[in-house]
């Protein structure tokens, strides 16, 4: 182990000031810093090195942020993605399914900013008709023949795309669930042929379910920030995703760590030493990611928000989730 | 020039931990606090020789405040490389007053 020297020290205050990060109060901001250079003095230095180079890569995006981010990010939708859209329907980008109790999420902080901020400055979305939803289960509802509607979910933050996979994908199920139930009407609503469809819907390949149906709608994917594998990775399902910022793993795509092997060995070191699950090592499904939004999600690497270690004392985490 | 400024720039001259700021009761942002002072003040600079470890130097502006006359009549001499331990410091007493040490705080 190794203290912090006053080199250190002073590249951690110069650091912390070039970000200009806002915090709920000064005295969590100290905290915050007080935890950061803890942190440091428990690592060995040339961990502390690595950490360094990761930290200047970290971006924290406190909630009096989220209106002008969303703002840019709705910025972003183009006029071929309006299309020629009657209405557009908001809701927040959650999995339903995945969730009994009906907590509030992340997801749930937006649409409501967004039909009253960032869709009244859109210069061709100002004029159309909104919807704005609580849920994704209710969209089914407000989806017509007559009318072209542009879905709009809206997250803070999209990390490994797990979550706008499945939440599209069980939203398009409910669509086409919907659409059965109106086409065919309630003679053909017996347990058996539900069933029947359900088998074939998960047979298919993803994303079939407009297939033999008026594709009347389009799904739009926007988040504040977005990891930029993760927008890749949903592009290859035809999922669209636009996001304020993208940011990118902080070792495999960081320009600045030229050894990569060097630096997976000392991060690895570290998270070794904390009390994580095994698919929260580097971030959730390894995803890397420096940053801390209104809470640090999971995908960031856990030196940053762990708050134990495998011994059962305390890691000072700088963003604790 | 208040004494944490004087140890951080001392600290500065001799490259060496915070543990001592630490003990004197310093947390690690009032440490940076006295950093970010410091730079504003042109008392500390970022050292650009890359073949030296030390990363920041104490400015000509820093050296000349830490040996000034107050620092001296203050301090002394010494006082341009160490700084008195707060801890052990005791209030002033007037001239006419009597000092009565407690038995266990006596050295004879």
């Amino acid at each position: 182990m190794a203290d912090i020297d006053i080199n250190l020290l002073g590249e951690l205050q110069g650091l912390w000031s070039s970000k200009n990060w806002v915090f709920q109060t000064e005295e969590t901001k100290a905290t915050a810093f007080n935890n950061l250079c803890a942190m440091f003095a428990l690592l060995s230095p040339p961990q502390q090195q690595l950490v360094l180079r990761l930290t200047q890569s970290y971006s924290l995006h406190s909630y009096t942020g989220y209106q002008s981010l969303l703002i840019h990010a709705f910025a972003k939708i183009t006029n071929s993605q309006i299309g020629n859209a009657d209405q557009i329907i908001l809701a927040p980008l959650i999995n339903s399914g995945d969730d009994k109790f009906k907590r509030s999420k992340s997801g749930h902080l937006l649409p409501y900013i967004a039909e009253h901020v960032a869709i009244p400055l859109h210069q061709n979305m100002k004029s159309l008709k909104i919807v704005s939803l609580v849920s994704p289960d209710a969209i089914p509802n407000f989806l017509s023949e007559e009318k072209k509607s542009l879905i709009i979910l809206l997250d803070d933050f999209i990390g490994s795309g797990d979550t706008a996979k499945t939440a599209v994908q069980h939203l398009e199920i409910n669509i086409n669930n919907s659409r059965v139930d109106k086409n065919r009407g309630a003679q053909n609503k017996s347990f058996i042929s539900r069933l029947i469809n359900k088998v074939k819907q998960a047979c298919k390949t993803y994303r079939p379910y407009k297939i033999g149906f008026n594709d009347n709608y389009e799904i739009l994917v926007v988040g504040l920030v977005a990891m930029n594998h993760a927008v890749k990775r949903l592009s290859t399902f035809n999922i669209h995703v636009l996001s304020a910022e993208e940011i990118y793993k902080g070792i495999e795509e960081n320009q600045a760590i030229t050894d990569k092997a060097w630096a997976y060995k000392l991060i690895d070191e570290v998270e070794a030493t904390l009390k994580i699950n095994r698919d929260e090592r580097r971030g959730y499904m390894k995803s890397e990611a420096l940053l801390t939004m209104i809470r640090t999600p999971d995908n960031t690497f856990p030196i940053y928000w762990c708050k134990t270690q495998n011994n059962g004392s305390s890691w000072p985490a700088p963003f604790p989730r | 020039m208040n004494n944490g400024l004087r140890l951080l720039l001392q600290l500065v001259s001799a490259n060496a931990d915070i543990s001592y700021l630490q003990k004197n009761g310093f947390t690690y942002s009032q440490i940076a606090a006295l950093f970010g002072e410091a730079m504003r003040d042109g008392l500390i600079v970022h050292n650009d020789n890359l073949h030296n470890d030390q990363k920041f130097i104490v400015t000509d502006k820093g050296n000349s405040l830490l040996s000034n006359s107050e620092s001296r009549a203050l301090l002394g001499v010494q006082g341009r490389w160490i700084s008195p331990d707060e801890r052990n410091k005791c209030p002033q007493i007037k001239l006419d007053d009597v000092f009565l040490p407690k038995v266990k705080n006596s050295y004879f």
